[in-house]
């Protein structure tokens, strides 16, 4: 992917690329498709409005977007504040369905309970890895921990969902 | 780390959400931009209105209405720019075809073709006793043959065009066979389609045989692109990523002598620094002058970088095209499907097999191959590897004989010119047609 014309970042190919990844670390962060779009609305026209105050030499684009994304999610998790303990898990049982979304809407639903028993810092390190694809090294920037502690981290933490998964 | 159940979850955002997402920013972008360039547009559209009422006065100064001083500078500057080239003398005492130009403002010498289309009728050649216009060639000259036809209506060939599929060679020797000459028998021909320039020896056939007065017609260039969503940015790619993408056998990684069926699924397994992304294709059937161009320009383009594969052109070259032409058929190449623009914007990775013209027309990013992006200008030198000439080779004693033969041939150069032509074709210069309508005898290679 190229995201630099010149000396100028491609807007448009950094909302390609960065979208989708956006609007999946809201779904693992919020655990259901509910107002995943108005976040991930939210956090870019946030950006977009103080694009010009990026700086590069700050910060990497991604690191930049995701402080926002993060401090977007927050504040809404915050107004929220839906926490299911994790013995509510147990009771979910595994179904297969014949609608792929359903199922994944389904499993998503499994994951948001799975992980409603995790410390507030694991659920965020699962949504920046698997719904924002998104690198330990990057993680450790975003979440001020050390690059090998959040390796260590989700390595625990999917062990522990996958048990129970 | 077994993780797979996590990547599982992960979705892609519905393609109208983005779409409007990305409407919302950009309006956002230009309501920005915009307060800074009001003063300049301003200031720009003050000039124009000035500068138009400073000509208007001029022009009514000098006595004439403006409007028709300037059609008929209009009128003048099109016949210099278009018409004028293309216009072909009658044989004249046996001598060669030649190029005429009009002078400006004057009129055509009487034996000369008109210029313009209203006045294309030409008497049929006395005894003629045929007036159908037979063409042959392959499927993207006869499809954009007969499309332009179908649009000039009663300007075209005075009795409906007889195309014959052909491949370029074939079409040729059916214009160069000795009962071509005059009155063709049924299956030779007044016209042939070629998607490649005619080959000396075939020259020489076609004189051999007494086919000796024949024009080119530079048709235009038919161009193939692999083209994903704008929302994406421009690919970037080479020939031979295309072909190991797309090729149904492709040369064995660990044995480059011999060949596999093609194992590739994703970009970056071809070449590391290109995205880890599936690769997915839409595309038109496989039996679509849309597929015969791609096979015969970027799959080739890309198959000939590897020196067995080239070297089989010589040696083997019925091999050669299964290789470097056949379409894999895994599943990776797609027909196209309903809503392929709705298609890309959602899938990133996935690129659509398109006609140029038509990528441009809905707004699609062609990739850049080899590092250069077609363009006209790109495609018109021959630098971009997805785009090849198309040529018409014209019997001109038959074409003589045949009423509105080379009305339409004329017209048809002008019309491909147009912008709202039926040709899918990239328009060559303007000048390529009075550069290249040689006579037989005169053409250079």
């Amino acid at each position: 992917m190229e995201f630099m014309e010149t000396n100028e970042l491609n807007w448009d190919a950094l909302y390609a690329h960065q979208a989708p990844r956006i609007y999946n670390y809201f779904r693992f962060r919020l655990g259901s498709e509910c107002d995943v779009e108005e976040l991930t609305a939210r956090t870019f026209e946030r950006a977009w409005r103080s694009r010009s105050r990026y700086r590069r030499d700050l910060a990497g684009f991604s690191t930049w977007l995701f402080s926002i994304a993060q401090n977007i999610g927050t504040d809404h998790l915050r107004a929220r504040r839906e926490h299911l303990p994790i013995d509510a898990a147990l009771e979910v049982r595994a179904e297969g369905s014949p609608d792929q979304d359903a199922e994944r809407r389904s499993d998503l639903a499994r994951l948001a309970l799975l992980c409603g028993g995790l410390p507030e810092r694991e659920r965020e390190l699962v949504a920046l890895k698997y719904g924002a694809l998104i690198n330990n090294r990057l993680i450790a920037e975003l979440t001020g921990l050390s690059e090998s502690n959040v390796g260590t981290i989700l390595h625990r933490v999917v062990q522990t969902l996958r048990e129970r998964w | 780390m077994n993780d797979d159940f996590l990547h599982r979850l992960r979705a892609e955002p519905s393609a109208k959400f983005l779409a409007a997402l990305k409407a919302s920013l950009d309006r956002q972008a230009i309501s920005h931009g915009q307060a800074r360039r009001t003063l300049f547009r301003t200031a720009i559209l003050a000039t124009l209105i000035g500068g138009s009422a400073v000509a208007m006065a001029f022009v009514a100064w000098k006595g004439l209405p403006a409007s028709a001083r300037f059609a008929t500078r209009m009128s003048g500057a099109q016949d210099r720019a278009s018409q004028s080239k293309i216009i072909l003398s009658a044989p004249n005492g046996g001598g060669a075809p030649k190029v005429l130009t009009r002078a400006a403002g004057g009129d055509a010498p009487a034996s000369a073709l008109p210029a313009t289309p209203v006045t294309l009728a030409m008497q049929p050649a006395p005894g003629s006793d045929r007036s159908r216009f037979s063409l042959a060639g392959p499927k993207a000259v006869a499809s954009n043959v007969e499309n332009v036809a179908r649009r000039l209506g009663p300007i075209g060939p005075a009795k409906p065009l007889d195309i014959t599929p052909a491949s370029s060679t074939d079409a040729i020797a059916m214009l160069c066979h000795v009962h071509a000459i005059l009155d063709p028998h049924p299956g030779f021909v007044d016209v042939a389609g070629a998607s490649r320039r005619i080959l000396p020896a075939e020259l020489e056939s076609c004189k051999g045989n007494g086919v000796t007065r024949v024009a080119e017609l530079l048709l235009g260039y038919e161009t193939v692109v692999l083209a994903r969503s704008n929302l994406y940015g421009t690919p970037k790619l080479s020939a031979r990523d295309i072909f190991l993408a797309m090729a149904a056998e492709v040369p064995d990684p660990n044995r480059p002598q011999s060949l596999i069926k093609n194992p590739y699924r994703i970009w970056n397994a071809i070449d590391g620094t290109l995205s880890e992304d599936k690769i997915e294709v839409f595309g038109p059937p496989p039996s679509s002058a849309i597929m015969a161009a791609f096979q015969q320009t970027l799959m080739e383009a890309g198959c000939a970088t590897f020196r067995s594969l080239a070297a089989l052109k010589q040696s083997d070259p019925k091999r050669y095209e299964q290789v470097c032409r056949t379409v894999r058929d895994d599943g990776v190449y797609k027909g196209m499907v309903p809503n392929l623009r709705a298609q890309l914007e959602t899938y990133p990775n996935a690129m659509a097999l398109e006609d140029f013209r038509d990528a441009g027309v809905q707004g699609f990013v062609p990739a850049a191959v080899d590092g250069v992006e077609p363009t006209s200008d790109t495609i018109v030198a021959g630098t971009y590897a997805g785009s090849r000439a198309l040529y018409l080779y014209v019997n001109i004693v038959r074409a003589y004989t045949v009423p509105g033969a080379l009305p339409f041939l004329a017209a048809y150069v002008k019309d491909v010119q147009e912008p709202w032509s039926f040709a899918a074709l990239v328009p060559p210069r303007r000048q390529a047609n009075a550069g290249n309508l040689f006579a037989l005898e005169e053409m250079k290679f």
